[in-house]
């Protein structure tokens, strides 16, 4: 109780003089609203991370025709990859359950008498499904018997299946894909969008491999080529593996330019942190140094307010105060500004990543970790620059103060 | 309840040695009303802050109610202010920006137990020093002699044994200097002991004993045969300022 009293009368200047009080704050309220920006910047990035791995698959990677990039959909002018690289990877690299090509154009007109749109076109195998994790959810998959057959048949998106056909079932119609008539045989399940600038998931349409190379598209190469891995510790290593087979099939030595790309959840995962991490370190920066310069100001300004409280801190200890009674009021002086300017900083830099979810496509999520941090940063600052300002007050002699 | 036996206070800085207090000893009873008298210099300040456990003594010995306080360390020691000893300065030393009150119960708060009744403790030492009617004035709100009394009422809140005073009307005018001689002597009446410093023999005579302090050494240790009634300055003084309207 004794204590609590004591360590009151640290507040007391602090109301008295509100103008010097903000100016001690100041750093603090800068540095935690910064802290809670960069972490709730952070926390909607990795749940993105999260959800861009999820979709992409965590035992999955794509060679991806075209260099020069880490992601994003197959080079349409780059026609190097082909159904033999898939083959051979096939036959080469050890610990792939799954490996499937996949033929790619994009935009590609869908008609069905006045109704049109514009879908990503993938040809397929069967295997597709097992390696995208992603199902039929009315009608058939794409068949084998339909690979072999170069078979006029089709499973959509459920996004073309609103644009072509509303309401109506859409399992046995048929619509032209540019200018090849297909019959619907499923439609798959929804995905929706994928998140930063991502595209519709669901506006898609896949027809056999052989048909969409044959039949549409009229092409020798194909766009990508998807593998699971079953083992996902296994995947530097066999992403390697690949690297060099298609470099030597391809005739490529490292200082050309390799005209093919390896996705894995680590390289998406990358991409996702990327787009937040300049701002993030900047961020830390100002965060660094608003903490450190506001607890240099903020000590310099209560070494100041020892200074010129002398008289007063003699009184004090006149009237009873012991050493310890004058450091526990000048630090608890320190830990109150900081945990004030906390308490602010904490609420600015909520509101901040407020306006940064809304004017920015940055993903933010707020929640109670930047508060415990902002406390642990404002005890630590309170305490580190306050000390030395607290001890020269507890070591002031009473007489000499007293003068 | 006051006795110093040899008591020396030596300033050392480089070559130079301050002698201040050579071999100080005498008693004090309870209830007594001592002023400490002496011109500037000669080592008052230096006394009464050893009287008060804010100063050590460089030897010599100091027992406060059978106490020696010269091995205590800073705890008992501000303990030992905070329980036995009420200061007044003739800085007044109030905090600024700070009520009457809150100044008058700060001793109150490094109390070892913090009575509920704290506040109205501060009203009841201001009521007492004529202040009823500025409990919730600051300083900078207050003359001079308000301050003082506001001082006084600081310094009798824990009810001290021994109130001890440094100049208190060093800073004051005439006026409001004979009212706080004039509380002094009431609280003596009243069983207080009070020790009063001062360079001023017109003061020392309020008091029943003057200790004369000359060269750090004690000149002359004397009753005062008729102590000066501050009641009747007061009275005197008043009249005058009648008059002279
Ligand atoms: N810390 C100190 N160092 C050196 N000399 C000091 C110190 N404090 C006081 N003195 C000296 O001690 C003497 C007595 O001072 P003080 O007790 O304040 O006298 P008084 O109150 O009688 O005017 C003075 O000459 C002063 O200069
Ligand atoms: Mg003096």
């Amino acid at each position: 109780m004794r204590r609590f009293h004591v360590a009151s009368e640290g507040w007391g200047s602090l109301r008295a003089n509100k103008l010097r009080t903000f100016f001690m704050m100041a750093g603090t309220i800068v540095g935690i609203a910064a802290l809670t920006v960069i972490m709730t910047i952070g926390k909607g990035t990795e749940r993105q991370v999260m959800r861009r791995v999820e979709n992409f698959g965590p035992r999955a990677m794509m060679l991806v025709a075209g260099g020069g990039r880490a992601t994003g959909p197959p080079d349409a002018q780059v026609t190097t990859l082909t159904l033999a690289d898939m083959e051979a990877i096939r036959d080469k690299i050890s610990g792939l359950e799954i490996v499937t090509p996949q033929a790619w154009a994009t935009r590609t007109p869908l008609t069905r008498g006045s109704a049109q749109t514009r879908a990503t076109l993938w040809g397929v195998e069967p295997e597709w499904h097992a390696a995208w994790d992603w199902y039929v959810a009315e009608g058939e998959e794409i068949t084998h018997e339909d690979v072999a057959t170069m078979a006029r048949v089709c499973v959509i998106g459920s996004s073309v299946k609103r644009d072509l056909f509303g309401d109506e079932d859409p399992i046995g119609e048929s619509l032209y894909v540019n200018k090849v008539r297909v019959t619907v045989t499923g439609v798959l399940e929804r995905r929706g969008t994928a998140g930063t600038g991502g595209g519709d998931f669901d506006n898609r349409i896949l027809l056999p491999i052989t048909t969409a190379m044959r039949r549409v598209l009229n092409v020798e190469h194909i766009g990508a080529v998807r593998m699971i891995t079953t083992d996902a510790r296994r995947m530097p290593e066999q992403a390697e593996a690949i690297t060099g087979l298609m470099r030597r099939r391809h005739r490529i030595t490292p200082p050309a330019e390799d005209d093919f790309r390896i996705n894995s959840p680590l390289a998406v995962a990358e991409v996702v942190r990327g787009t937040s991490r300049t701002l993030s370190i900047l961020l830390m920066v100002l965060a660094g140094l608003s903490l450190f310069v506001g607890g240099v100001v903020l000590m310099n300004i209560l070494l100041i307010s020892v200074a010129e409280r002398t008289a007063e801190i003699g009184l004090r200890r006149a009237v009873g105060a012991t050493r310890g009674d004058i450091f526990t009021q000048f630090l608890t002086e320190s830990l109150s500004v900081t945990f004030l300017g906390m308490v602010v900083g904490s609420a600015l830099g909520a509101g901040v990543s407020l306006a940064v979810q809304h004017l920015t496509p940055l993903p933010v999520i707020l929640s109670w970790e930047p508060f415990a941090v902002g406390i642990a940063f404002a005890f630590l600052v309170g305490a580190f620059f306050g000390v030395q300002p607290a001890r020269r007050a507890a070591r002031l002699p009473p007489v000499e103060a007293l003068r | 309840m006051i006795e110093l036996e040899g008591i020396e206070k030596t300033y050392v800085s480089g070559e130079v040695v301050t002698r201040v207090l050579q071999g100080i000893s005498f008693e004090i009873e309870a209830g007594e009303y001592v002023a400490i008298m002496g011109a500037s210099g000669t080592g008052k300040s230096t006394l009464m802050n050893i009287l008060g456990c804010l100063d050590i003594p460089t030897a010599g010995h100091y027992r406060l109610d059978g106490t020696d306080m010269v091995n205590l360390d800073d705890e008992a020691l501000s303990q030992l202010r905070n329980r036995k000893i009420g200061f007044v300065f003739q800085q007044f030393h109030l905090l600024q920006r700070t009520t009457a009150r809150k100044n008058v119960l700060l001793p109150l708060i490094y109390a070892e137990d913090y009575p509920e009744n704290a506040e109205e403790m501060a009203e009841a030492a201001l009521e007492m020093v004529g202040l009823h009617d500025r409990i919730d004035y600051r300083p900078n709100q207050l003359s001079g002699g308000q301050q003082q009394r506001v001082a006084i009422a600081r310094a009798l809140i824990t009810n001290p044994a021994v109130l001890l005073a440094d100049e208190p009307t060093g800073n004051l005018d005439r006026r409001s200097g004979a009212e706080v001689m004039a509380i002094f002597q009431q609280l003596s009446a009243g069983g207080r002991t009070v020790i009063l410093v001062t360079h001023d023999r017109e003061v020392a005579e309020h008091a029943e004993r003057v200790i004369l302090l000359d060269d750090g050494q004690i000149a002359e240790d004397r009753r005062v045969d008729q102590p000066r009634d501050a009641e009747q300055e007061l009275t005197n003084l008043t009249v005058g300022e009648e008059v002279y309207e």
